[in-house]
């Protein structure tokens, strides 16, 4: 039975190594490397870690990169109302930090059809379900579509090149007449 | 050495006939084992493939660090595959969980070169398993730590630093 053991057969001794690599020896990693580590380290501690330097921060931020890493909440989805405005609802998406241009733009204006009235009503794993009417001919009621949409895809659209809008179509009755991507 | 020179030969250990494959580390220590073993590595199961004499050549990892790659590679071939929730699939598994945290004893240093092997030697499960070593050991760290354990300048300026923490204020407190 093979007993498990590695077995040198010969060996030239180990090459000196470079002495800054000996003091910092974690600084020999590449980019791809130190991207392995940080996807493995809770949320909070990456976020941290943005504050070590300029090439810390911008391999986080990275597009390629932040596929792999942790995420933390982006924002909010909220609607408004107000008698002084036509339309009187509105909806907001508004950054966690509160500042900035919103990651995602409510007016949903990558869907295939335009609709005034989208309603975002459920999200998982970067997928957002949302609801929204749309008047059809001859039907004053208008339809009402279920429609799934990338949750990223209007801040990055580099994230997502392979993205469909998937939309369930239904009836007055709320049955599902039809599925087009 | 003359029985180094029979690559991806034939050769009984304890009565049992097993392949065995010689690899060869960037400063010349030549290492056999088992083709199973070594296997774990794709990179090294390409060059059995793609064939060749006298040792499959590893100029990226020095014999120190290849030791301890296969000395992984040895243990996680050995363990068979054992019908799952049986009791010995899960001593095997705690045995496993036992050896891979023995491995991790080791120094920064040791662990970077790891890392490097793993990645070069594409060893998905040590690979994963040396980076949650890192991770652990640096994910409470301050900027700082991390700044001197990476030997890394802090090039914001102040202006900068400010900015990002209150970022961070915003997104955990």
């Amino acid at each position: 039975m093979w007993c498990g053991e590695v077995y040198p057969l010969s060996s030239a001794g180990s090459a000196e190594e470079e002495v800054p690599a000996k003091r910092y020896p974690a600084a020999s990693l590449t980019d791809e490397l130190l991207v392995e580590i940080l996807r493995r380290l809770p949320v909070r501690s990456v976020c941290h870690f943005k504050c070590v330097s300029r090439s810390w921060r911008n391999l986080i931020s990275d597009p390629g990169h932040r596929k792999k890493l942790p995420q933390t909440l982006v924002g909010f989805f909220y609607q408004s109302l107000s008698g002084e405005r036509f339309p009187c609802l509105a909806h907001h998406f508004t950054n966690v930090t509160g500042k900035g241009i919103p990651f995602i733009y409510p007016s949903f204006s990558y869907l295939p059809v335009y609709s005034s009235d989208v309603v975002p009503l459920d999200c998982c794993n970067g997928l957002l379900l949302c609801h929204c009417f749309q008047s059809g001919p001859g039907d004053s009621d208008g339809l009402a579509a279920g429609l799934a949409a990338r949750f990223a895809l209007p801040a990055y659209p580099a994230l997502s090149p392979h993205f469909h809008v998937i939309e369930y179509v239904e009836d007055e009755s709320e049955y599902i007449t039809g599925v087009d991507i | 050495m003359a029985a180094a020179d029979s690559c991806d030969g034939i050769s009984t250990s304890g009565g049992g006939w097993e392949k065995t494959v010689t690899l060869v580390s960037s400063d010349d220590a030549r290492f056999e084992v088992r083709e199973a073993a070594a296997s774990l590595s794709q990179t090294v199961r390409r060059m059995i493939r793609a064939g060749g004499d006298g040792g499959i050549p590893l100029p990226k990892v020095d014999a120190r660090t290849l030791s301890t790659v296969l000395e992984y590679c040895n243990k996680h071939a050995a363990v068979p595959a054992p019908a799952p929730e049986s009791s010995s699939a899960e001593a095997a598994a705690v045995d496993l969980e036992w050896f891979d945290k023995e491995l991790m004893h080791v120094d920064l240093a040791t662990l970077c070169s790891l890392i490097r092997a793993a990645d070069y030697l594409e060893v998905a499960g040590l690979l994963d398993l040396t980076c949650k070593t890192v991770a652990d050991m640096i994910k409470s760290k301050t900027a700082e730590e991390i700044r001197q354990m990476f030997g890394i300048q802090n090039d914001f300026t102040p202006e900068e630093e400010e900015q990002l923490s209150r970022e961070n204020a915003g997104v955990f407190e």
